[in-house]
């Protein structure tokens, strides 16, 4: 068995991820929120039937790929050889308890700041304001590569220790985004995921101290439910509905669109009072608004709905070079373009796959390496990621496919001359509503 | 635009519109929910249920030939996602009526095009020209309208052709 944790990989929601490179130090996060996905996608993999290893990453090997002296890796020929940003804390915390014992967080993160590599953390800790870490992000703050997206779900300390059992309270995080914004980084509120009946609970004040922290940004999505139940899943979510006082999964399967298959998100109208208050605090306070979500993507304010910058920081930043080939990017334009040209915006895939940065949708190295990473499926070998793509655009009966995905946000018009299909922006009332209103 | 110039016609702001009605309803089956011996959060969710009821796609409508063993679809063009859940959201909250039947609804875009082309109503964007290609609603898989749901048809006709009078005035 290998004996450090294969990481970096490319994000599973790759088809609309402005920072598709994805990487975690560790194989395990200490915090053990109740809403984890990590857990959640982990107790349902057969190859963790044995328990999950506590692993970590080979800094030194990671260094390697970084400086170019691994001249074939995919990673560094489609990403890190253009310094594309890295996206840290997809699945475990780059900054939780264990990074005191381990260290290999810090010795990271050391590497990237040699480098002045652009990197997104996300993170419920607070140890970068600690020292040596706030040594390290003191000393390359001037040239503002590195971004923070601080996950809150919650304005009150005592409902955020119940759902998030081993984290740092929201007033301890709120001071970590605070710190680091001093330094002045871009700093995010990653309000992931919102849970009805307990996000929305002081919702107006926990934007008002994200802001007061030095907040640029909001991230949001809406929690999602996972309909492949088993036992842990199961006992998770029995610990949420008892702490929002009903049941989740019931909530879940009474309320979501049966066409995004068995990842259960639930229907725009629920959401969209919510999403409205989202966007007033906001402007109210002057943060940018994300959104992570399927429902209401097309309002971004970027084409990343992590919440990054669209434009350079500064001369020596390269937080702003993500992947535009992606279609939260093109949804967010096409509801800009419908809005100021009056006309309905079409979208082809060869316009996804040409925007893609350095290419990387098309290098079947990629996708191959990643198989024989795993030993698994060498049925898909010899495909590009782009392949695995056009199936879904192809397929209406695919959850992934744009109009299941986004419900019917975008709806197919036809067929280009390559035999793909075309979709076309469908615009919603609430649109020109929150224009009128100044919030977009 | 369809939702705008179906704003425009109505005169009033679709969106709020919707959430008033929702708020409405919300705290109106709540409380029934309440009297009838449910907690307060078992009535609110019951309610939701209700009210925010998510609406089906109609993704067969799209299905072209696009892989083997699909079904192919008789009318590609036909479908607009945006233009059904408008008119049921305006006859909902114009009349008091649910359209639950999109056969019924695809009447009502017929009969509503063919307004148009009088210049009794407002303007309609090409796809819904498209939309209504009347071969979809010779689509053998659908079943015919029972005498019931014909009825509720005529009585919607009849209030938009009032409604179209009134425009038009």
């Amino acid at each position: 068995m290998n004996k450090h944790y294969d990481s970096p990989r490319i994000s599973s929601e790759y088809k609309d991820c402005s920072l598709p490179l994805t990487f975690d130090q560790s194989s395990i996060c200490q915090f053990n929120c109740a809403y984890c996905f990590s857990i959640t996608q982990k107790s349902n993999n057969p190859s963790y039937k044995e328990g999950i290893p506590d692993l970590y990453v080979d800094a030194d090997r990671l260094r390697e790929i970084i400086e170019g002296k691994r001249p074939k890796n995919m990673y560094y020929q489609r990403f890190f050889k253009h310094g594309f940003p890295f996206h840290w804390g997809g699945l475990s915390d780059p900054f939780d308890d264990k990074e005191l014992k381990d260290g290999t967080s810090l010795k990271i993160i050391k590497i990237l700041a040699e480098h002045n590599y652009p990197t997104l953390f996300s993170t419920k800790g607070t140890l970068m304001m600690k020292s040596p870490y706030y040594d390290v992000f003191q000393a390359a703050a001037s040239k503002k590569n590195f971004a923070f997206q601080f996950s809150i779900i919650t304005n009150s300390d005592e409902a955020a220790a119940k759902m998030e059992i081993g984290c740092p309270s929201t007033t301890a995080r709120l001071e970590a985004m605070k710190a680091m914004s001093d330094l002045g980084y871009w700093t995010i509120l990653r309000l992931r995921p919102f849970i009805i009946d307990f996000t929305d609970k002081g919702l107006e004040d926990l934007i008002r101290r994200a802001a007061e922290a030095g907040a640029k940004a909001i991230s949001t999505e809406f929690f999602c439910v996972d309909a492949r139940l088993n036992n842990v899943i199961q006992a998770r979510y029995k610990m949420i509905s008892d702490i929002v006082g009903y049941d989740i999964q019931k909530f879940y399967q009474q309320l979501s669109p049966t066409e995004r298959g068995t990842y259960l998100r639930l229907n725009k109208d629920v959401k969209a009072r919510y999403m409205e208050r989202i966007l007033r605090a906001a402007k109210q306070y002057g943060l940018k608004v994300a959104i992570s979500d399927p429902d209401f993507k097309e309002l971004n304010f970027s084409g990343s709905c992590c919440g990054m910058p669209a434009e350079p920081l500064g001369p020596d930043s390269q937080l702003h070079k993500w992947s535009r080939g992606q279609l939260t990017y093109f949804l967010a334009e096409m509801r800009k373009s419908y809005h100021l040209a009056g006309q309905i915006p079409r979208l082809h895939f060869s316009q996804i796959v040409q925007a893609a940065a350095n290419g990387w949708l098309e290098d079947q190295n990629i996708q191959s390496g990643i198989i024989k990473g795993f030993d698994s499926d060498y049925g898909k070998d010899n495909i590009a990621f782009k392949d695995m793509f056009l199936k879904a655009w192809n397929n209406l009966r695919s959850p992934g496919n744009p109009f299941n995905y986004f419900h019917g946000k975008l709806k197919p018009i036809g067929k280009d001359p390559d035999n793909n299909l075309v979709f076309e922006y469908v615009p919603d009332e609430y649109e020109a509503y929150f224009v009128k209103e100044g919030l977009l | 635009m369809v939702s705008t110039d179906l704003n425009m016609f109505l005169g009033r702001d679709n969106y709020l519109t919707l959430k008033e009605k929702q708020d409405i309803q919300l705290s109106g089956l709540t409380e029934k929910f309440k009297q009838e011996g449910l907690s307060e959060a078992e009535a609110l969710n019951k309610a939701r249920f209700i009210v925010f009821k998510p609406q089906a796609l109609h993704t067969e409508r799209y299905e072209a030939n696009t892989e083997p063993g699909m079904r192919p679809s008789v009318a590609f063009f036909f479908d607009d996602l945006a233009e059904l859940n408008y008119l049921r959201k305006f006859f909902e909250i114009n009349m008091s009526f649910q359209v639950r039947n999109t056969n019924l609804l695809l009447h009502i875009i017929k009969f509503y095009e063919d307004n148009n082309r009088d210049g009794k109503l407002i303007d309609r964007p090409p796809v819904v020209a498209e939309a209504v290609d009347p071969t979809i609603l010779l689509e053998p898989q659908k079943p015919k309208p029972t005498q019931k749901t014909l009825d509720k048809f005529q009585a919607v006709l009849q209030a938009i052709k009032e409604l179209g009078e009134d425009l038009n005035e």
